[in-house]
């Protein structure tokens, strides 16, 4: 197998790193839509990424991530080795298993909730849901601030539905979600009565008016208002990146027609086209009776695409620069129902992550041994959410400046998981 | 624009000391004005010209661009009062209240709405009120007193409903909305980055709110506010473990001071199931009510800054919501006089946003001129500014100190007043519970006269039975059956009586015990009297010291604004001196440049010159050094000739004294004698060519050394032109470097000078000194697309014909300017209806999400593309009777379109540029006109001159 190039820790990687931090450190930030321009430019030449996987209902931690085979809690399944030595995972990931020296465990997660809605909030926002108060979505805080002016896709992408979604809070509809459904977005094709050079000239008249405007008075707002019309035209012009047919035939069969396999592949496309951020979710985890049939069902379908985006990153060269992150609202009881079901539970359960600057094959936290409290380095999901920042080379402790309010980036009160990272 | 120092200097005496004199003789934006231009740095914009202004004033007042005929007509005006005619008339019109609508709307609700309140009924609402110019006070106390029961102003309950009731979300957004304090971070603890933000302040907001509930059993029905009798705003900060408790106060106003009832008397409808209670003493309508009655100076200030922000682009205090010490108003004084304008004039809108209209402030142009300052004087009003600002600074250290000492005193003394609550809380509990027993004694004694009166009823009906028994067996007198029924009845009869002696025994027990309780009641409620009454001079001296405390807190805030205010002077004048020595070092350089250019240009005059004579000089040297030369041979040969002779004549008397001694030797000398007669004639020739030659000679040397010396001079020549040739040629690459540093110097020089620049734009800007770039709102947006394009007319048009076809007005009605503007307004609503959708899809585009700020900029690819792309713009384009399309086809002239072009979608002339830009356009494809037409008003559509407020 190939090593693969996150496993840097050299001087100059170390710098471009430092070098990055400065800048964002230098209060570009602060200064709106306009000051994140010098950030970008510095982006441009590192594009990060971050892919969520979501498994809503409430993914169980003993049939993933966290087995506890032969205890009154373990149920049916068994662990298996890893290709990192000491590292087992359930049975029913045999294939992610064999990419473990690319991921990450944290086994000692408790969100203190058992509330789907809850807890999907905790998960994705970082921070308790508190009346009156939002707090903009993971997707829209990756998108700001890892914009990249020169690329015109958005920057906040969930697979598989439509619309937009309003979970960019104060960030600005500009950063909030977008649903993907295999169609270019809307407005993306020219009307049939104008053509492509009735088009050009048009824009290059608007352009000259523009430019006699703005050389008497220019703004931040003016700039990111004229840029806006030539990021559109770049859009129409990689409007075939959302086609997701256009991927080769093999790779399709490779993960799998359904709707699952086919989101995966579509992932992989975007983030190859440096989408800055892409969720995408597989459901039915919610398996209050017959876990272990309804686990084994969803994770066989979980487990190929998955393990086949994974190695194709990897690959590519695209995950030492993209954070993934496989998640849930909650995990589930260890102690199985009378319906051979497992219920809610935020108590002591796992997720995966790795890429970026995620240290690979570690594994940080620890349950006792049939899993039902964590005993070593509890973390919740204001930590998690430090993290995933801090592993794409953020400072997760500065703040946003929208129109004069300092809004901090992620909860003051948590920090980030640092052994986590390389 | 150049002031003179004194003034300046002035001015910081006048600073805070506005005295009110002058007010009263100058209409406000006049004082406005003069305050503005009293504390002015650096350069300040000449006033906008006619097309700027109107569309300025349409935008904000009517919420959309002029229309190409409006604006013709305001430019046509040549009456040297049209623009205040111009605002009046706007202000005066039908489209000025439903602008304002949504502004208030969008100010109030943040585009929350339709979850139990549509948000058009929200806005007719505010629109209707803005109509009948209710005062804003009255306006803010109705929705802050609305509990939704009121059938005439139920959508005024849209503020609460549509917040669900959250007594968080309320106090925030109260504090932000109302009072322009975002006090949500100082709802655990005192404000962690705003001293003046004190968790108190939270707290005293709070209190309003805390009983409030949404009441909504059934989802048939509409939802509701409900209130209930207690609960307490009481509070605990994290990270100091203070507590406190505090009565509802307005921010800035005095606590209230509100009765305690006891149980019992709390309520007028108790709660109970699906039942919505109502308290005696309701503290949102305590809210209501003195908002109505004493609104406060906050009040009036936060919704004049919101007023001025609308109108300016940016408020006196920015952002809105942070009004505090160390973000004063730029202008504190403007912002003092517009707060009490305001109140004074009554809260009305209207008039306010007259005088700001009027201001020269918002009229003035966003082109800045270049910065001219005496420098000198900007460095001694430096000098001043700073120590003062250094002044207030100390002076604000030591009113923190006071303010500190304050609120120590002030958490001991609620600690000391603990026991009393206490207290009153047992008390209290004493009457609940005599209160209870009163209430079982009472039931008891309900009980028993139930019970008597029923055993009375029943022997009224046997005693009568009894009677009727009696007459009968009085009558039959044989029949036994019915004597034994009259002893069995007379048994009952007595029986019962019986009863009833016992069941009023009973009663009397019963109505002894109730007195009883009775008498505990009274007791308990003497007790809890005196519990309150006890507790009352603690309350009054709490609130006492809180108002202390606020007193102390205001002039810590006054002191910390002015440092600011100072501060901030200090900061925009050095930044105006920065850019002023810049320019200077440049116009040094460029100088320096300039000199030494020209000195270069004379050098490439001089040098060829020199160079020429030099050459010159070599060839004269050349040539004097070949007469020398052949001088110099010359001379030679003659030497050579001289040599010669004396040779000759030393061989001759060599010979001729040889002759003479053979002569002496032999006889026969004659021939000898002949001979040497022979050579000394020839000696004596020979002695004449040496003569000869010897001055041939004495005067050749003389003509060498004429020639030596024209050689050396000519020599001397040469060297002295070269020595001059390379000095100046020396000093010339010496120039050419230094030339070329200095336009080093002089392009960093210049790169700085713009960026100070952008820095004195900006601070003019927020100082108003010149108008800011500020982008339409959605709804501006909107309805200027419309109306640019001509689509709003169509629209009216259209339903002009369709209803003069359904509804003719009546000659006489037509002729009725009532009834003909009823038809209008009648038109213009349905117009309104008719293009609803268009404006919903730019809100959806355009604006920032549901209850979220609604005053951050953005621009997505989404939105272009719908500009580009859409439907919408295409259609609206496409040429119809009347529309833009339309009217630019019937243009003939390539100018005279371009002037329609601009005048319809930008509201101003073209320049002659501009009009040789269309012109070309038309030219490039003249067999397609239509399509061109559309381009061009596509491209100006998109631009960011029409997308932008300037």
């Amino acid at each position: 197998m190939k090593k693969h190039p996150q496993a840097c820790h050299g001087p100059v990687h170390l710098l471009e790193r430092r070098k990055f931090l400065g800048v964002l450190g230098g209060g570009a930030l602060g200064l709106g839509a306009m000051g994140t321009r010098s950030v970008a430019s510095e982006l441009a030449k590192q594009q990060k990424r971050v892919l969520v996987v979501f498994l809503s209902g409430g993914v169980s931690q003993l049939e993933t991530w966290d087995p506890k085979p032969k205890t009154d809690t373990g149920g049916p399944f068994r662990a298996i080795p890893t290709s990192v030595p000491g590292i087992h995972i359930s049975e029913l990931l045999p294939h992610t298993a064999r990419h473990m020296d690319k991921l990450s465990l944290i086994r000692g997660i408790n969100t203190r909730n058992g509330d789907h809605g809850k807890g999907s909030y905790q998960m994705q926002y970082g921070r308790n849901e508190m009346p009156g108060i939002s707090y903009p979505h993971l997707g829209a805080v990756v998108a700001r601030t890892l914009e990249n002016p020169a690329n015109p896709l958005p920057g906040n992408i969930r697979v598989g539905g439509g619309g937009r979604g309003s979970d960019a809070a104060y960030l600005g509809p500009r950063y909030g979600s977008i649903g993907v459904d295999g169609k270019p977005p809307a407005n993306s094709t020219r009307p049939e009565t104008i053509s492509e050079s009735m088009d050009r000239q048009r824009q290059e008249f608007r352009r000259r008016a523009d430019q006699r405007f703005l050389s008497q008075r220019r703004t931040a707002e003016t700039e990111v208002y004229t840029q806006s019309h030539d990021q559109a035209l770049q859009l129409m012009e990689k409007r075939e990146v959302f086609d997701v047919s256009l991927e080769p035939a093999r790779d399709q069969e490779r993960y799998g027609k359904h709707d699952f396999g086919t989101h995966c592949l579509m992932a992989r496309r975007l983030l190859e086209n440096d989408v800055p951020f892409v969720q995408i979710s597989h459901t039915n985890y919610d398996t209050h009776n017959e876990n272990f049939n309804f686990h084994l069902e969803q994770l066989g379908e979980f487990d190929t695409p998955f393990s086949c985006l994974i190695g194709d990153l990897h690959e590519r060269g695209l995950l030492s620069s993209t954070l993934v992150i496989v998640m849930s609202e909650f995990g589930r009881t260890p102690r199985i129902n009378s319906l051979y079901g497992r219920d809610h539970w935020g108590t002591a359960w796992s997720i995966c992550l790795g890429g970026a600057m995620i240290q690979p094959g570690a594994v940080i936290g620890k349950t006792n041994d049939n899993g039902t409290q964590v005993i070593d380095r509890e973390v919740d999901h204001g930590h998690l959410f430090h993290t995933y920042l801090a592993a794409l080379g953020l400072d997760s402790n500065t703040s946003f400046n929208i129109a004069g309010r300092e809004f901090p980036m992620a909860d003051p009160s948590k920090s980030v998981i640092r052994e986590l990272l390389s | 624009m150049q002031r003179p120092p004194s003034l300046i200097t002035g001015v910081l005496f006048l600073f805070w000391g506005w005295s009110a004199t002058l007010a009263e003789e100058m209409p406000l934006h006049r004082q406005i004005d003069q305050l503005i231009a009293a504390r002015q740095i650096g350069p300040m914009s000449e006033r906008a010209d006619d097309a700027t202004f109107a569309r300025r004033l349409f935008l904000d007042l009517a919420g959309r661009i002029p229309t190409h005929l409006e604006i013709q007509e305001f430019l046509a005006d040549s009456t040297p009062d049209k623009r205040q005619k111009l605002i009046d008339r706007v202000l005066a019109g039908e489209e000025f209240p439903r602008q304002m609508a949504i502004v208030l709307d969008v100010m109030l609700m943040e585009r929350r709405g339709g979850t139990h309140i549509p948000s058009d009924k929200f806005r007719e609402y505010l629109e209707t009120s803005l109509r009948q110019s209710k005062p804003f006070h009255l306006l803010a106390s109705e929705i802050l007193g609305a509990d939704g029961s009121d059938e005439r102003i139920h959508e005024a309950a849209a503020f609460f409903l549509e917040r669900n009731v959250e007594p968080q979300v309320l106090t925030r957004d109260v504090g932000r909305m109302f009072f322009g304090i975002d006090l949500q971070c100082a709802q655990c603890h005192n404000h962690p980055l705003i001293d003046d933000y004190l968790q108190q302040d939270f707290y005293g907001l709070h209190a309003f709110f805390v009983r409030t509930s949404l009441f909504q059993p059934d989802k048939k029905n509409r939802a509701l506010i409900a209130e209930q009798a207690t609960g307490e705003a009481t509070f605990k900060s994290v990270f100091t473990d203070r507590e406190g408790v505090i009565g509802g106060r307005l921010p800035e106003g005095r606590e209230m001071v509100e009765a305690t009832l006891m149980p019992g008397e709390q309520y007028r409808v108790a709660p109970a199931k699906d039942v919505r209670p109502i308290p005696a003493i309701s503290r949102l309508e305590m809210l209501s009510k003195a908002i109505a009655e004493t609104p406060t100076p906050a009040f009036s200030r936060n919704i004049t800054n919101r007023l001025w922000t609308y109108l300016f682009g940016r408020g006196l205090v920015h952002p809105v919501d942070l009004h505090h010490s160390g973000n004063p108003a730029v202008y504190p004084e403007v912002m003092t006089l517009l707060a009490d304008h305001f109140a004074a004039g009554g809260y009305q809108i209207k008039p306010l946003l007259r005088e700001l209209a009027l201001t020269d402030a918002y009229q003035r142009s966003f082109r800045l001129p270049p910065a001219t300052q005496d420098m000198q004087a900007s460095r001694d009003q430096l000098a001043t500014l700073t120590q003062q600002a250094g002044q207030f600074s100390e002076q604000a250290e030591q009113a923190a100190g006071v303010v500190d000492g304050l609120i120590d005193k002030l958490d001991e003394a609620v600690l000391q007043g603990r026991p009393l609550e206490t207290a009153e809380q047992q008390a209290f509990k004493e009457v609940e519970a005599a209160l209870k027993a009163v209430g079982e004694a009472g039931a008891k004694v309900r009980g028993a006269e139930q019970k008597l009166a029923t055993g009375k009823a029943n022997h009224q009906v046997v005693q009568d039975a009894l009677e009727k028994t009696r007459l009968a067996t009085e009558a039959l007198k044989d029949d036994k059956e019915l004597a034994s029924a009259l002893k069995t009845i007379e048994g009952r009869a007595m029986a019962l009586a019986g009863v009833i002696q016992q069941t009023e025994a009973e009663l009397a027990k019963e109505q002894a015990a109730l007195q009883q309780m009775n008498e505990k009641l009274t007791v308990a409620r003497t007790a809890a009297d005196a519990a309150i009454k006890a507790r009352a001079p603690h309350e009054e001296q709490l609130r006492g010291m809180r108002q202390e405390l606020f007193a102390a807190r205001k002039n810590l805030e006054t002191l910390r604004a002015q440092a600011t205010v100072a501060q901030r002077a200090v900061e925009s004048l050095q930044t105006v001196i920065q850019h002023g020595e810049l320019v200077q070092q440049q116009n040094q350089i460029a100088q320096q440049i300039s000199t030494q250019s020209g000195e270069l240009t004379e050098l490439s005059k001089q040098i060829p010159e020199v160079s020429q004579q030099l050459t010159q000089y070599q060839a004269s040297a050349e040539q004097a050094q070949m007469a020398y030369t052949t001088k110099m041979r010359e001379h030679e040969q003659i030497q050579g000739e001289k040599k010669q002779v004396e040779a000759t004549q030393a061989q001759l008397v060599a010979a001729i004294s040889q002759a003479d001694a053979a002569l002496k030797s032999l006889k026969e000398g004659d021939s000898v004698t002949q001979a040497i007669k022979l050579l000394q004639e020839s000696s004596a020739k020979v002695d004449e060519d040496l003569v000869g030659v010897t001055s041939r000679l004495s005067e050749s040397a003389v003509q060498l050394k004429e020639q030596e010396n024209n050689l050396s001079l000519a020599r001397k020549n040469v060297e002295t032109s070269t020595q001059m040739l390379k000095t100046l040629q020396q000093r010339q690459s010496a120039l050419q470097a230094s030339v070329q540093t200095l336009s080093q110097e002089q392009s960093t020089v210049q790169a700085r000078i713009a960026a100070t620049w952008n820095e004195v734009v900006q601070n003019a800007t927020h100082r108003f000194q010149t108008a800011g770039l500020t982008p339409l709102t959605p709804e501006q947006l909107a309805w200027s697309v419309l109306i640019a394009t001509g689509e709003h007319n169509r629209q009216h048009v259209a339903i002009t014909a369709k209803l003069n076809k359904e509804k003719p007005l009546s000659e006489e009605a037509a002729q009725n300017a009532t009834q003909l503007a009823e038809r209008n307004r009648e038109i213009e609503a349905l117009v309104i209806t008719a293009l609803k959708p268009a404006v919903k899809t730019f809100v959806n585009l355009y604006a920032a999400g549901s209850g979220q700020p609604q005053d951050e900029f953005f621009a997505t690819a989404e939105q272009s593309l719908f500009a580009a792309n859409g439907a919408e713009l295409r259609n609206w384009l496409r040429p119809s009777p009347g529309n833009l399309t339309d009217r630019l086809m019937q243009q003939q002239e390539a100018s005279a379109l371009a002037t329609e072009l601009y005048l319809g979608i930008l509201s101003r002339q073209p320049s002659p540029e501009e009009i040789e830009d269309v012109t070309a356009y038309l030219a490039s494809r003249p067999e397609e006109k239509s399509h061109c037409v559309q381009e061009l008003a596509w491209g100006l559509l998109c631009s960011a001159e029409f997308r932008f407020r300037y």
